[in-house]
């Protein structure tokens, strides 16, 4: 047997039943989109062909094309979750159990080097992570393609969050810092629950990151009055007045500012006047105005995203590997 | 470190866990190339963390300590490079075969000889594919004990492997590790508190008591040095009961009947409890 399959069947062996349920669940998630994704696309022609012939007729059709859209949505949102489930629950338990089941001792004295350890330890489970992730990527896709056929995915900001290949690298920053945090709890339990919360503080982080970076690239942008939105695929970051100077404020500098509603008056332009006089007259405080990043930087966000998370993921790898190297097996 | 040298060094060897407790105390102690070397005390005496420090499982709190002159939690890989380990109780990979063992020790350990380790487990009648949950609990101390010898390092490590086993575990435990010393000539440390079990497979005893070391000879110095006196005599190592319930006395020289090894040791953990006590 190579030496990758006798760290696969360990990795396998040791955390078989993660791996099956995971693997089930991605397999059954991912199905479960292809399914929908061709329930939608059926339902589709049904209507197209029925809108061309006997368009008063169509309703019961279009009605039915609702149960699918929502199943297909809900799909998209489980699929935003598995990152973090995947991570958590291959991740925690690939340290944390070999020091819980004193079976750190046996390895880490066989071994004479704790890090090659953990490097044989951990690529199994990363692949298995990118298979379940991959599946979940390449299927939210085709179902996000479907629900707004009208637009481009690849330059568009919609379901950016519950598709395509960023569920990857999501994965893989949860992964490493699970292992990190069982590394460091050293119990399996425990380290599961921590694994959480850490989780869940560092995401939360890397969204406020994230989130100043594309503010600090954004444009400025009026919000169309009629429908209340930006450009389609844009991502929409926040909003807030623009005053005549130029000056973008966001609602709580608005706020800050004294600028209160209650002495506004929105003239059904997107603007605001002070008086009625002022609206005759043309002279707005300002106008309503969104920071958004446009559809067609979707590629380089998702990109720099995903090596943001690699990023962390190898940190978070680097740091088990010194905690493993120093601590004691059991 | 020369040929003839101490293949295990201590030096003023002090670890104090983060709960305060102080393991071991300043241990000095040299142990030679070749033979089998029992480590014997009670629980808590220190034994698993003097081990722990030469296998660079714990760092020294104070002094330091050496495997073939090399400071393994430094050097790490080069120390184990030298060392075979036995762990205290013997955790195998649940859901792993005996041969999955080997398969992995071979991908751990460079130059792992797995058809040695195979030959001993086979010898033992252990079959190979076996999976390690059900294996008893001398079998899976016969496993760790071929993982450790397939290493094929000079010096071996065991942490209390006997502790779990049944009699007739214990000896075929130590059958199999007298014989593949005697074929190989790999320094062994035997760690037990049971003395009984380790006097007829050792050449070397290291009693150690709270820390300390109490006593470090052969074992056929350490019988010919004590004998027992069944009166009190002021130049006694220590008293204690005897099994009939009579006090006896160890002493150094003569005395009224040669010692056991287990009543050298009992006379100098006596010594000890007693020093600790006054102190």
């Amino acid at each position: 047997m190579s030496g990758a399959l006798s760290w696969a069947r360990l990795a396998y062996r040791q955390q078989s039943w993660e791996v099956f349920l995971l693997v089930a669940a991605a397999a059954g998630v991912g199905g479960g989109m292809l399914w929908v994704s061709s329930q939608i696309e059926s339902l589709r022609a049904l209507r197209d062909a029925c809108l061309a012939d006997t368009p008063q007729l169509c309703d019961v059709i279009v009605g039915r094309a609702y149960e699918p859209i929502q199943t297909a949505q809900f799909l998209l949102q489980l699929s935003e979750l598995a990152p973090f489930a995947v991570g958590i629950v291959l991740g925690a338990p690939l340290v944390a159990r070999e020091i819980d089941g004193r079976t750190a001792p046996l390895a880490w004295a066989l071994s004479g080097s704790r890090t090659r350890w953990l490097i044989g330890r951990v690529l199994f489970v990363v692949a298995i992570a990118a298979l379940c992730l991959g599946i979940l990527a390449w299927t939210s896709e085709i179902v996000a393609a479907l629900l707004d056929p009208e637009r481009d995915l690849g330059r568009d900001f919609n379901f950016a969050d519950t598709r395509g290949p960023i569920l990857v690298a999501r994965g893989f920053g949860a992964l490493a810092l699970a292992v990190l945090v069982g590394a460091v709890v050293g119990r399996l339990l425990p380290g599961l629950l921590a694994a959480i919360l850490v989780i869940a503080a560092v995401f939360i982080g890397f969204g406020f990151l994230d989130g100043a970076i594309l503010k600090a690239e954004a444009r400025v942008v009026r919000i169309d009055p009629q429908t209340g939105t930006g450009v389609l695929g844009d991502h929409w970051l926040e909003s807030g007045l623009q005053l005549t100077d130029g000056t973008a404020l966001t609602w709580d500098e608005v706020a800050r500012r004294g600028i209160e509603a209650e002495y506004a008056d929105d003239g059904g332009d997107g603007c605001w006047y002070e008086s009625q006089a002022d609206f005759t007259a043309g002279r707005p405080v300002g106008c309503e105005v969104a920071w958004v990043v446009a559809g067609d930087r979707y590629f380089d966000v998702t990109v720099r995203r995903g090596v943001m998370l690699g990023g962390l993921g190898m940190l978070a790898l680097a740091g088990t590997a010194t905690v493993v190297e120093r601590r004691r097996p059991e | 470190m020369t040929a003839t040298g101490p293949v295990l060094e201590a030096r003023g060897l002090a670890k104090r866990y983060r709960r305060g407790v102080w393991a071991l105390g300043g241990i000095d102690l040299e142990l030679p190339a070749g033979g089998i070397t029992a480590l014997v005390g009670p629980n808590a005496a220190g034994k698993s963390t003097l081990i722990k420090t030469w296998v660079g499982f714990e760092k020294p709190t104070r002094g330091s300590a050496a495997v073939m002159g090399i400071d393994p939690w430094r050097d790490r890989s080069k120390a184990l490079a030298n060392l075979g380990y036995v762990p205290q109780s013997p955790a195998l990979y649940d859901g792993l075969s005996v041969e999955d063992h080997l398969d992995l020790a071979v991908q751990l350990r460079p130059g792992f000889d797995r058809a040695y380790a195979r030959d001993r487990l086979a010898q033992l009648d252990i079959p190979a594919t076996a999976g390690a949950r059900s294996l008893s609990g001398g079998q899976q101390a016969q496993v760790s004990l071929a993982l450790a010898l397939g290493t094929r390092a000079p010096i071996l490590l065991l942490d209390e492997p006997l502790a779990s086993l049944d009699p007739l575990a214990r000896r075929e435990f130590l059958h199999v590790l007298a014989d593949a010393v005697r074929v190989d000539g790999a320094t062994t440390l035997l760690s037990s508190h049971i003395v009984t079990d380790v006097e007829q497979s050792c050449d070397r005893l290291i009693v150690l008591g709270v820390g300390h070391v109490l006593i470090h000879d052969t074992v056929a110095n350490a019988l010919a040095g004590h004998a027992i006196s069944t009166s009190e005599r002021t130049d006694a190592v220590a008293a204690f009961a005897a099994p009939d319930s009579s006090r006896i006395w160890l002493v150094r020289g003569t005395g009224d009947r040669p010692a056991t090894l287990d009543e050298v040791v009992l006379g100098y953990l006596a010594s000890s409890r007693s020093k600790t006590a006054a102190a």
